[in-house]
C-alpha cells in the first residue's frame, strides 16, 4: 500500500468539522504503518485559509471553485475523482456524516473503488487493510478487507480522537485546476434551527432525557438540575419527536455530537443512535429503571431507579453542597 | 256538570275540544314522525333478540327505576312524579275520550270515587316531590345538572296540572252543596277556602279547572317532543332496546348490521338508530358527567354532552334544508378529537345512566372513524404498530414474552406441548413491564405452591386486544384475536386464567368461542378458590388496614367484587372501603388505550391521583391493594406525584398472598 | 408527478441478531425483516407530494421476507402501484441492488420529466454505500441525500437537506431526480389493519423480470461478529437520597459542582 491516503476535509459554514481531524489522525496511523503519504483534499472557493489548519497532512490539495461551495454529493465526488486521479490516491477517507453522505457512493460508482460505510476502526497489518464497520445500529460488527488497501472508507464521527489529527505545522498546498461542472442541485439558503437558544455542543454538563421522563411537564425537573449545574438539557430522539424540546437539543445520529465533561443520561436506554452522539463524554452517569438497559454497558456510573424520583432529590443535594 | 257541555267565548265545548285535541295530536304526531324519520336515517342494527328478556329488563327499569334511586335526593321525588304521570296520563286519555264522545255511557275518571282518591293523593305527593326537585335545583344543584328554562317550564306545568286537579275537586264540592267525602280527601280540605262561593259559580270554576287541566296536558303533549322531556317517550324504548338487556356490559359488537361498521362514523347518519335514539332518551340529568373520571380531571369530555351533541347535530342538520357544504362536521366541529380520545371506557357513565344510554360504544364508534383516517396521535401510532408487528404494546420481541420465567428460574409448562388444567394468559403488562415482573413471578410461585396445574402459551400469546378495540382499531383487534384463538386452539387446557382484567373481559366476552367458551377466571378468583379449598397454607398472618381498588373491567364490567376482598380478609387484613367502591369504583385512567396517550392538555388532577387522595383520607390505611397490572403503573406513579410516598404503598393482591404464604 | 418509492427490507433490530456459524451472514433462526425506517418516510413524503400535486405513487421492492405485507401496506396508505422484482434482496450488496433497480428504471417511459425517485437516505445495513446516490450515478440523475422536506413546482423540486444539529439547507433541483429521504415532513401515517386487508384482497402486486446481478457483493467481508459489551458501569445503589449523595461526589470529582 504505497498509494497515498486522501482525506476529504469536511466543512460546515467555513469551519472544518471535527471529523476532518479524526480522519487525519486515523490516516496518519495508517500512513506510518504502510509508508504511504497522507494527503488532504479541500474543496471550494474558501479553501485557501483552511488549508493551514491541516498540518497533520503531508500535503493539501485544493480545488478552488465556487461550484464546489455547498455542492451536492455528485459535484463533490466528480472533483474528488479528479484529485484521486491527480494524486494516484489508493485510499480515500471521508465522513460518515449528513454533510458528506452520498459522496462516497458517488465516488465509488465513478471510480470503481469499493466503498466501506459505517467504519469505526481501520488497521493495516501484513499488507492488508481491514475496516471494522458497525452495522444494524451497532448490534453487529463487520470486518471488511480492502485488497491492496485500495478503497473508499466512510468514517463514523467519534471513532477516532480529534487531537491526533491536529498539527501545528503548515502543510504544503497544491492548487489543482479541475473543470467543475455546474451542480445539478443548487444551494439556496440555510434554514436555521428553530430555537437554537443553547448550543449543547459547548456545554460542560449536559442533562440528557429520554423516554423515561414520561411527560413534557417532567422535563422541567431536568431543567432545574441543569440550571443548578450550569449546564443544559438535551434529549434522545423520542423526546424530540414528541416536541417536548426543540430539535437543537437532540443528541445522536440525527442531532448533535456532544463531548461534555459530564453527561447525565436520564431515562435513556442507550440505543446506538443516541450513544453515537454522546459516547465521548468524559463521564457518563446513567439512570434507568431497567437494569438491563444497554446504557449501563458504556456508562461510567449507573443507577437503577426512577428518574422522576431521583431528580428532585439530586437537585436539592447539589444546592445544599453548593451552599457549603 | 259535564265540563264539555258549557260554552267558552261563544264556542260550544265539544267542538272546541275536538279542534284543540286534533291540533295538539297533529303537532305531536308530526314531530314524532319527524324524529322517527331521523332515526330511520341511521344505520340498521338488530336490537330485537330475546324480546322476553328485554321486556323484563324494561319493565323493571321503567316501572321500578332502581337506577333513579342511585341519587337519593331525587330518587323518590322522580319515582312519585313518574307514577303520578302514569296515573294522570291514563286519566287524561280517559277524560279526553269521554269529553270528545259525550254520549258514551261512562263517567269522567274523577267521578269514579277510587280514581278520584288516587288523583288527589298523588296530586299532593307530586307537589311535594316538585317542591323537593325545586329545592334541589335552586339550592343544592349538583354539578352538570342543566338548569334549563325547559326543565323549569315542565316542572311548572306539572304543578299546574296537580293544582288544577285539587282545585277542580274543591270547586266541585262547593258546587254540589259542600258535601265532603273521604274519597276526595284533598278537595274536602281545600273546599273550605271557597265555601262562600255561589254554587253556580263554583260549578263553572270546576269546569274551568277541567279545561285548564286538559289544555295543560295538550300543551304538554305538543311541547314534549320538542323538549328534554322527550325522554318520557323515548326512554322506555331505549331501555327495552339497551344492550345490557341481553349482552355483556359495554359490548362493542353490532348485530345484524347491513354495512361494514369497522370504519366507524363521521356523520350522524353513520351511527345506528339505537345510538341516535340515545339522544332522545337523555334526560340531561348529569349523572354520567358526575361519574366520569375524565370530566372530573378536567379533560374536555362530558359523556352527556357527547349524547346531546349528537342529538342536537342530528336534529339541527337532519331537519334543516340541506346545504351539504356549510353544515358543521360531527367530528371536528361538533365533537372534538380531544373529547373522543379522553374516554377511559371505565363504564362509570353507562353504569349510572338511568335511561341506559350507551356512551362508551358511541365514543368507540367515533374513534373508529379517526383510526380509519389515520388520525391517531404519534405515541398511539407507535403502540399500534408494535401490536401489529410484535403482538405487544411494548415493541419488544414476542420471544421475550416469557422472559420473566427465565430470570426467576421458573419452570412452567408449555401449554402448547402438554395438557394443563389452567392456561395462564399473562397479558402484556404482567409479561413485559419491568415494574410488574417481580409480581408476575411471585404470582407464579404462589400458583406452584398451591399445586395448581398451569401452563403458558409462551411466545404464541398476543395482546388480547381489549385496549386496541377500544381505541377503535377493530381490524387489529380481529387480527390479534384470531392469532390468539389459533394458538389457544392448539393448546390443551380446561380453564383460562388471566392477570389483567382487561384481558379477562375480552377473552370472556369478546372472543367468538362458537359455543366452546372455556371458563375464564381472574387470578383473584383463583386465589380465592385456592384459599377456600385450603390449598394455600398461610404461614404468616398479615395484619393492618388496607383498601382495595376495584378495577373497572373486573368490577363494573364483570361484577367480580367479593373474591379479592375475601382473599384479603383470609390473609388477616382488614379491608376498609373507599367511599367510591364496588360498582362506583373510580377509574385509574389507564383504560381504553389512555395508558398509551399523552396528556397534552392541562388537566386539574389525574384520575389516579384523585383516587390515591381518596385512599389517603382513610384513617390507618397505608396499603392500596390492586388487582390489575396497569394499576401498578398508574397508582405507583400517582403515589409519587401526590406526595404520598412512604405513606401509601401500592401492592398487588398477589404480592400480599406471596407475603403470607412464605 | 411520477413518484417512485424504493422500499428495502432490513433485519429487525428488536429481535436478537446473531451471526451464523460461517461468520459471514446473520443467523436466520430469529431473523425478521421490516421496512427500513427512512424508506417508510420516503413513502410518506411521496404520498404527501401526491396529495399536493397529484400523480401516481409506485412502490418498488426486491423480493424479501415479509415484503408483500409492506407493499400492500403501501397500497393501503395510498400508493397506486406496487412492483416486486423477483430477485432476492438477501445477499445483495447495495451496489448490486442499485444495478438491478437502474435496469428497472432504464425501461422506456419509466422516467418522465416529472419523475422523482425516493429511496430512503440510508439503511442500517448499507455497508457498500447508499442506494440513492448509486442509483443516481447509474441513471445520471441529480441526487440530494438526507432530505427532510420536498416541495415541487414547475419541473423543479425545492429540497430541505439536513446537516447536523438542526441546521438545514434548501437546495433546488430540476426533475427528474433522486432524493434520499431521511424524514418526511410529517411522521408516517397510520393505516388501519382493515385497510391493509382490503388492499390484500383487491390489489395486485406487479412483477418486473430483470436479470440478476453478476456480482452480488462488492466487498470482501472477512467476518461478522457481535460487539463485546464494554465495561459495565459502576453501579450506585441505595435509597434516592443516598444515591444522590454519591452522585454529588462524582459530580464534584469532575469539578462540575
Amino acid at each position: 500500500m504505497a498509494n497515498p491516503i486522501l482525506v476529504l476535509a469536511e466543512q460546515v459554514r467555513g469551519e472544518l468539522a471535527d471529523i476532518t481531524f479524526e480522519m487525519l489522525g486515523a490516516g496518519r496511523a495508517l500512513a506510518i504503518a504502510s509508508g504511504a503519504p497522507l494527503y488532504a483534499a479541500l474543496l471550494g472557493s474558501e479553501a485557501a485559509p483552511l488549508a493551514a489548519k491541516l498540518g497533520a497532512a503531508d500535503k493539501v490539495f485544493t480545488v478552488e471553485h465556487p461550484h464546489l461551495d455547498l455542492a451536492p454529493a455528485g459535484t463533490v465526488a466528480a472533483a474528488l475523482k479528479g484529485l484521486v486521479d491527480h494524486t494516484q490516491a489508493g485510499l480515500v477517507l471521508l465522513g460518515c456524516t449528513n454533510v458528506s453522505l452520498g459522496i462516497g457512493s458517488m465516488l465509488a460508482a465513478h471510480s470503481g473503488l469499493p466503498l466501506v460505510n459505517f467504519c469505526r476502526a481501520i488497521t493495516f497489518q501484513a499488507g492488508t487493510l481491514t475496516c471494522t464497520s458497525q452495522l444494524f445500529g451497532g448490534k453487529i460488527l463487520s470486518d471488511v478487507k480492502l485488497a491492496d488497501g485500495r478503497g473508499i472508507v466512510s468514517v463514523y464521527p467519534g471513532a477516532f480522537p480529534v487531537d491526533a489529527g491536529k498539527h501545528d505545522g503548515t502543510p504544503p498546498v497544491e492548487k489543482v485546476d479541475l473543470a467543475v461542472e455546474a451542480p445539478k442541485a443548487v444551494f439556496k439558503r440555510y434554514v436555521e434551527p428553530e430555537t437554537g437558544d443553547v448550543d449543547i455542543t459547548k456545554q460542560d454538563v449536559l442533562v440528557g432525557v429520554g423516554r423515561g421522563i414520561q411527560t413534557q411537564d417532567n422535563v422541567q425537573l431536568a431543567e432545574d438540575l441543569a440550571q443548578i449545574l450550569g449546564g443544559a438539557v438535551c434529549a434522545s430522539r423520542p423526546v424530540i419527536d414528541q416536541g417536548w424540546l426543540p430539535l437543537s437539543r437532540q443528541v445522536g445520529k440525527s442531532g448533535m455530537t456532544v463531548k461534555p465533561r459530564v453527561y447525565l443520561a436520564l431515562g435513556i436506554s442507550g440505543a446506538p443512535e443516541h450513544w453515537e452522539g454522546m459516547q465521548n463524554a468524559q463521564c457518563i452517569i446513567a439512570v434507568n429503571t431497567d437494569p438491563k438497559a444497554p446504557i449501563f454497558d458504556g456508562a461510567h456510573y449507573g443507577v437503577v431507579g426512577d428518574v422522576l424520583e431521583l431528580l428532585p432529590v439530586l437537585t436539592e443535594k447539589i444546592k445544599a453542597r453548593k451552599a457549603t | 256538570m259535564d265540563p264539555v257541555k258549557i260554552t267558552w267565548f261563544g264556542l260550544p265545548g265539544v267542538p272546541l275540544l275536538w279542534v284543540l285535541t286534533l291540533m295538539a295530536f297533529g303537532v305531536f304526531g308530526y314531530r314524532v314522525g319527524q324524529l322517527v324519520g331521523l332515526l330511520r336515517r341511521g344505520r340498521y342494527e338488530s336490537r330485537f333478540d330475546q324480546p322476553a328478556r328485554r321486556l323484563a329488563h324494561a319493565l323493571k327499569h321503567v316501572l321500578l327505576q332502581p337506577r333513579i334511586f342511585n341519587e337519593r335526593a331525587i330518587g323518590l321525588p322522580h319515582f312519585l312524579i313518574f307514577w303520578g304521570f302514569v296515573l294522570y296520563a291514563g286519566c287524561f286519555n280517559w277524560g279526553l275520550v269521554r269529553g270528545l264522545f259525550p254520549f258514551l255511557p261512562v263517567p269522567y275518571p274523577d267521578e269514579v270515587r277510587v280514581v278520584g282518591w288516587f288523583l288527589e293523593v298523588f296530586a299532593v305527593l307530586v307537589l311535594v316531590a316538585l317542591g323537593a326537585a325545586l329545592v334541589r335545583r335552586v339550592f343544592f344543584a349538583p354539578p352538570h345538572l342543566h338548569l334549563s328554562l325547559d326543565a323549569n317550564l315542565i316542572l311548572a306545568l306539572i304543578g299546574l296540572l296537580m293544582v288544577s286537579t285539587v282545585l277542580g275537586s274543591a270547586f266541585r264540592i262547593v258546587g254540589e252543596g259542600g258535601h265532603t267525602s273521604a274519597w276526595a280527601p284533598v278537595g274536602s280540605v281545600v273546599h273550605g277556602a271557597f265555601a262562600g262561593m255561589a254554587a253556580d259559580t263554583a260549578r263553572r270554576w270546576a269546569a274551568g279547572m277541567w279545561w285548564v287541566h286538559m289544555m295543560g296536558v295538550l300543551f304538554f303533549l305538543v311541547y314534549l317532543p320538542y323538549s328534554k322531556h322527550l325522554h318520557l317517550l323515548a326512554a322506555p324504548f331505549n331501555v327495552f332496546f339497551s344492550q345490557a338487556a341481553t349482552r355483556p356490559v359495554g359490548d362493542l359488537g353490532v348485530r345484524g348490521a347491513t354495512e361494514d361498521l369497522t370504519a366507524g362514523a363521521s356523520r350522524w347518519q353513520e351511527l345506528t338508530w339505537k345510538q341516535l335514539l340515545g339522544g332522545f332518551s337523555c334526560a340531561e340529568c348529569g349523572r354520567c358527567d358526575r361519574a366520569c373520571p375524565a370530566t372530573a380531571s378536567g379533560y374536555p369530555l362530558e359523556p352527556q354532552q357527547i349524547i346531546q351533541k349528537v342529538k342536537n347535530h342530528m336534529v339541527g342538520t337532519g331537519l334543516a334544508p340541506t346545504n351539504g357544504n356549510s353544515l358543521p362536521k360531527l367530528i371536528g366541529d361538533v365533537i372534538t378529537e380531544k373529547e373522543i380520545w379522553a374516554c377511559t371506557t371505565c363504564m362509570a357513565c353507562m353504569n349510572i345512566c338511568a335511561v341506559w344510554n350507551e356512551q362508551v360504544p358511541l365514543i368507540v364508534t367515533l374513534r373508529r372513524h379517526l383510526v380509519s383516517q389515520g388520525q391517531v396521535e404519534r405515541t398511539l401510532q407507535d403502540v399500534l404498530g408494535n401490536l401489529q408487528r410484535y403482538g405487544n404494546s411494548f415493541g419488544k420481541s414476542d420471544r421475550m414474552r416469557a422472559k420473566w420465567t427465565q430470570t426467576a428460574g421458573l419452570k412452567i409448562k408449555d401449554a402448547r406441548k402438554e395438557p394443563v388444567e389452567y392456561l395462564w394468559f399473562v397479558g402484556d403488562y404482567a409479561s413485559y413491564d419491568p415494574r410488574c415482573e417481580d409480581i408476575t413471578q411471585k404470582t407464579a410461585r404462589v400458583f406452584a405452591q398451591a399445586g395448581l396445574d398451569f401452563g403458558l402459551l409462551y411466545d404464541a400469546e398476543r395482546n388480547a386486544g381489549n385496549d386496541v378495540r377500544r381505541i377503535g382499531e377493530e381490524g387489529l383487534f380481529e387480527m390479534l384475536r384470531d392469532k390468539n384463538l389459533q394458538a389457544l386452539g392448539k393448546a390443551q387446557f380446561k380453564k383460562l386464567l388471566t392477570t389483567d382484567p382487561h384481558t379477562y373481559h375480552t377473552l370472556k366476552n369478546e372472543y367468538p368461542w362458537n359455543g366452546h367458551r372455556p371458563e375464564v377466571l381472574h387470578y383473584t378468583e383463583v386465589l380465592d378458590a385456592l384459599l377456600q379449598a385450603g390449598k394455600l397454607p398461610l404461614r404468616t398472618r398479615l395484619a393492618g388496614r388496607v383498601t382495595y381498588h376495584d378495577p373497572c373491567y373486573l368490577g363494573r364490567y364483570n361484577g367480580i367484587y367479593d373474591p379479592p376482598r375475601r382473599v384479603l380478609r383470609a390473609l388477616g387484613l382488614e379491608v376498609v372501603e373507599m367511599p367510591r367502591c364496588r360498582d362506583r369504583s373510580y377509574c385509574c385512567g389507564a383504560g381504553g388505550g389512555r395508558i398509551w396517550m399523552e396528556d397534552t392538555e392541562k388537566i386539574r388532577e389525574r384520575p389516579a391521583e384523585n383516587r390515591i387522595r381518596e385512599a389517603a383520607a382513610l384513617s390507618g390505611v397505608t396499603t392500596f391493594v390492586v388487582a390489575c397490572p396497569k394499576d401498578i403503573a398508574m397508582f405507583r406513579d400517582a403515589v409519587k406525584t401526590t406526595g404520598q410516598e412512604g405513606r401509601m404503598a401500592v401492592k398487588d393482591l398477589a404480592e400480599l398472598v406471596a407475603e403470607a404464604t412464605t | 408527478m411520477n413518484l417512485y418509492v424504493l422500499l428495502k427490507m432490513v433485519p429487525d433490530t428488536v429481535e436478537e441478531l446473531n451471526v451464523s456459524a460461517d461468520g459471514q451472514s446473520l443467523d436466520s433462526e430469529f431473523l425478521r425483516f421490516k421496512l427500513s425506517e427512512p424508506d417508510d418516510h420516503a413513502l410518506e413524503q411521496a404520498l404527501l407530494l401526491k396529495e399536493k400535486h397529484g400523480g401516481t405513487v409506485t412502490v418498488v421492492a426486491l423480493d424479501a421476507p415479509e415484503v408483500d405485507d409492506v407493499l400492500f401496506t403501501a397500497l393501503a396508505k395510498g400508493g397506486d402501484r406496487a412492483v416486486k422484482i423477483p430477485i432476492a434482496q438477501a445477499g445483495l450488496g447495495t451496489a448490486a441492488s442499485a444495478g438491478v433497480l437502474a435496469a428497472f428504471f432504464a425501461a422506456p417511459g419509466a422516467i418522465t420529466p416529472d419523475t422523482l425517485l425516493l429511496p430512503g437516505s440510508q439503511a442500517i445495513d448499507d455497508l457498500e454505500g447508499e442506494l440513492a446516490p448509486l442509483l443516481a450515478a447509474a441513471l445520471n440523475l441529480p441526487y440530494v441525500g438526507v432530505v427532510c422536506g420536498v416541495q415541487a413546482a414547475d419541473g423543479k423540486a425545492t429540497i430541505l437537506k439536513e446537516f447536523a444539529g438542526g441546521l438545514r439547507a434548501e437546495f433546488e433541483v430540476a426533475l427528474p431526480a433522486v432524493l434520499g429521504i431521511q424524514s418526511a415532513e410529517k411522521p408516517p401515517r397510520y393505516v388501519p389493519v382493515a385497510k391493509v386487508r382490503a388492499a390484500m384482497k383487491s390489489a395486485t402486486i406487479d412483477t418486473a423480470e430483470l436479470a440478476p446481478p453478476d456480482r452480488p457483493v462488492q466487498l470482501d467481508i472477512a467476518r461478522l461478529y457481535k460487539p463485546e459489551a464494554a465495561g459495565r458501569a459502576e453501579m450506585v445503589e441505595g435509597a434516592p437520597a443516598d444515591v444522590a449523595d454519591k452522585l454529588v461526589d462524582v459530580l464534584a470529582k469532575h469539578s462540575v459542582v
